[in-house]
Parts: structure tokens; C-alpha cells; sequence
């Protein structure tokens, strides 16, 4: 009887202990308490000096493309937004190669797009583009801008400007604080030394 | 909010640390600990604006903490060594567990 309870509470313990280790890593999509999304806008200059292109945005997992995140058409200079662990790719095609058939239907036509993506009817001409990203509460970033100028020559990996809009008075705040602080220190620890 | 709350427990635990290796003073010590608190505090978080490693930042916060404590505590370097490394791992602890659960 005491060997069978004894054995009963060795599992809860081993389960306990198991459920400790592995809870950290289920968070999988949820955001830790302290940090926030913040949205990434990502523009491109100069689609308009490629009229004869189409230029299509897509989302990559890893190094996977997962047309199921959708297949976006950039109309206007703006990439539009994808989930967040999404790295979004820009492909230029050729309006004559353009077949708008295959990216209507992501779902069905996965391989397809997948083969048409990769052939050399399309030219991928930025990467890794994230369109939001999860910073800490305390971060003064309230949103960042990412322009891109598209050579059809390269892949950009790297926005051509990055400009990033700040909570001043955040910042402010981080400066003047530990000024003050540092001032009321040494203020103290002279008068402290006089009276001595 | 959270960065207020977190500032607070900062100040509450650096206090208790303070306490209970200097035993008196207490109305000083929490002047005190609220003062480097008040210095260390807004440049780690501005600091995790461009080193995004909370560790690397967490030393300097240390080795900072350890002069502060020496000349406002007026104790020795190896004591203030001591309890600025007491202190910053205590109050690393509510920063550990706000980012795990």
C-alpha cells in the first residue's frame, strides 16, 4: 500500500516538475507581460519607375514561402501588414509574366506559387522585411518607418532609411531623472563632507 | 504603470537589502536606495534601447551601485561589492518573473 502511494506521489512530483520545465516554452504566440507589439511600416519609394512591373509581397516562415499568409499585390508604396513572425519577401514581375490566376487561390495552389516564385519569372528584390516586432513596456519606440528604394539588380535585405518615432517625453524622462538623481548624490555627499 | 511598479519593488528590495547589512539609519537608506535606484533605474531601461542584453546591462547597473553605495553607505568596497551583488540579484528577480509569466 505505502509502495503504491509512494509511487503515486513520485508521479505527481515527476509531472509537476515536468510541467514547470515546459511551461516557459508553451508561450508560443502569446506576449509577455511587459512587452508590446508595435506595427512596422515598410514603404517603397519608387514603384512607380517600374511600370512595366507588378511588385508582389509574400510571406516566408523560416526560409519556407507560406502563400497561405497571403500574396499581396503593392498597389500603393505601402507593404501591407502579416503575422507577426512572418520575414516578408517583395518579388518583381514582369506585368507580361504576371499570372494573376495562381496568387487569387494560395490555399490550392500553394506548389504552384511556390514553383512560380522561384522561377526565373520573378526577381526578388527585397527580404526579410518584418512588418511588426515585440519590444519591451519600457522602450521609448512608439513606431518605425522602413523606406525602401527598389534595384532590380539586388535583393535588399536592409531598409535604405529607418526612421524611428520616440516617446519624448520617455526619453526625456530616462535622461533628466538619473541627472537630477546624480546631482542630489553629490549634493548630499558634500554636505556631508563639510559637516565633517 | 509597469514601469512605475517595477521602480517601487526596485526601491522597496534595495531598502531591505541596505537594512539589513547596515541596521540603522533606515530613514536614510531609503532616501538613499531611492536615489540610486533613481540613477540606475532610467539608464538600464534606456540602455535596453541599444544593448538588448539585459545581463550586460545588469553588471554595469552593478558595478555602478557599488561606488554609489560605497560613498552614500559609507562602508567598505568589499561590503559594497557584497551588497550591491545582493541587491541587483534580488531586484533582478521581479524582472525575471514579469518577462516569464
Amino acid at each position: 500500500m505505502s509502495i503504491s502511494k509512494n509511487n503515486k506521489m513520485r508521479k505527481i512530483i515527476i509531472t509537476i516538475i515536468l510541467v514547470l520545465l515546459v511551461l516557459p516554452f508553451v508561450r508560443a504566440d502569446m506576449i509577455s507581460r511587459g512587452q508590446r507589439y508595435i506595427q512596422i511600416e515598410n514603404k517603397i519609394l519608387n514603384v512607380d519607375d517600374y511600370s512595366d512591373y507588378v511588385f508582389i509581397s509574400v510571406c516566408k516562415l523560416g526560409d519556407e514561402i507560406a502563400p497561405y499568409q497571403g500574396i499581396k499585390v503593392i498597389d500603393k508604396d505601402n507593404i501591407l501588414p502579416y503575422y507577426k513572425f512572418c520575414s516578408v519577401s517583395v518579388y518583381a514581375i514582369k506585368k507580361s509574366d504576371f499570372d494573376t490566376d495562381i496568387i487569387e487561390n494560395p490555399h490550392e495552389n500553394r506548389n504552384k506559387i511556390i514553383e512560380y516564385l522561384t522561377s526565373s519569372k520573378t526577381k526578388e528584390v527585397i527580404s526579410g522585411i518584418r512588418t511588426s516586432k515585440v519590444i519591451s513596456d519600457s522602450s521609448t519606440v512608439k513606431s518605425i518607418e522602413n523606406t525602401y528604394i527598389i534595384d532590380l539588380t539586388q535583393i535588399k535585405s536592409q531598409p535604405d532609411e529607418q526612421i524611428t518615432e520616440r516617446n519624448i517625453l520617455l526619453l526625456l524622462s530616462y535622461i533628466i531623472l538619473p541627472i537630477i538623481s546624480l546631482l542630489a548624490i553629490v549634493i548630499l555627499l558634500r554636505r556631508r563632507k563639510c559637516s565633517y | 504603470m509597469l514601469l512605475l511598479i517595477l521602480f517601487l519593488i526596485t526601491v522597496i528590495l534595495e531598502f531591505i537589502v541596505y537594512s539589513l547589512f547596515i541596521r540603522k539609519d533606515f530613514k536614510n537608506l531609503i532616501i538613499y536606495s531611492m536615489l540610486i535606484t533613481l540613477f540606475t533605474y532610467p539608464l538600464a531601461n534606456l540602455s535596453l534601447e541599444f544593448i538588448n542584453q539585459i545581463f550586460i546591462i545588469e553588471f554595469f547597473v552593478f558595478l555602478i551601485e557599488i561606488f554609489l553605495i560605497k560613498n552614500l553607505l559609507n562602508v567598505s568596497y568589499k561590503k559594497s561589492i557584497l551588497i550591491s551583488f545582493i541587491a541587483n540579484l534580488i531586484t533582478f528577480l521581479p524582472i525575471l518573473f514579469f518577462s516569464v509569466f
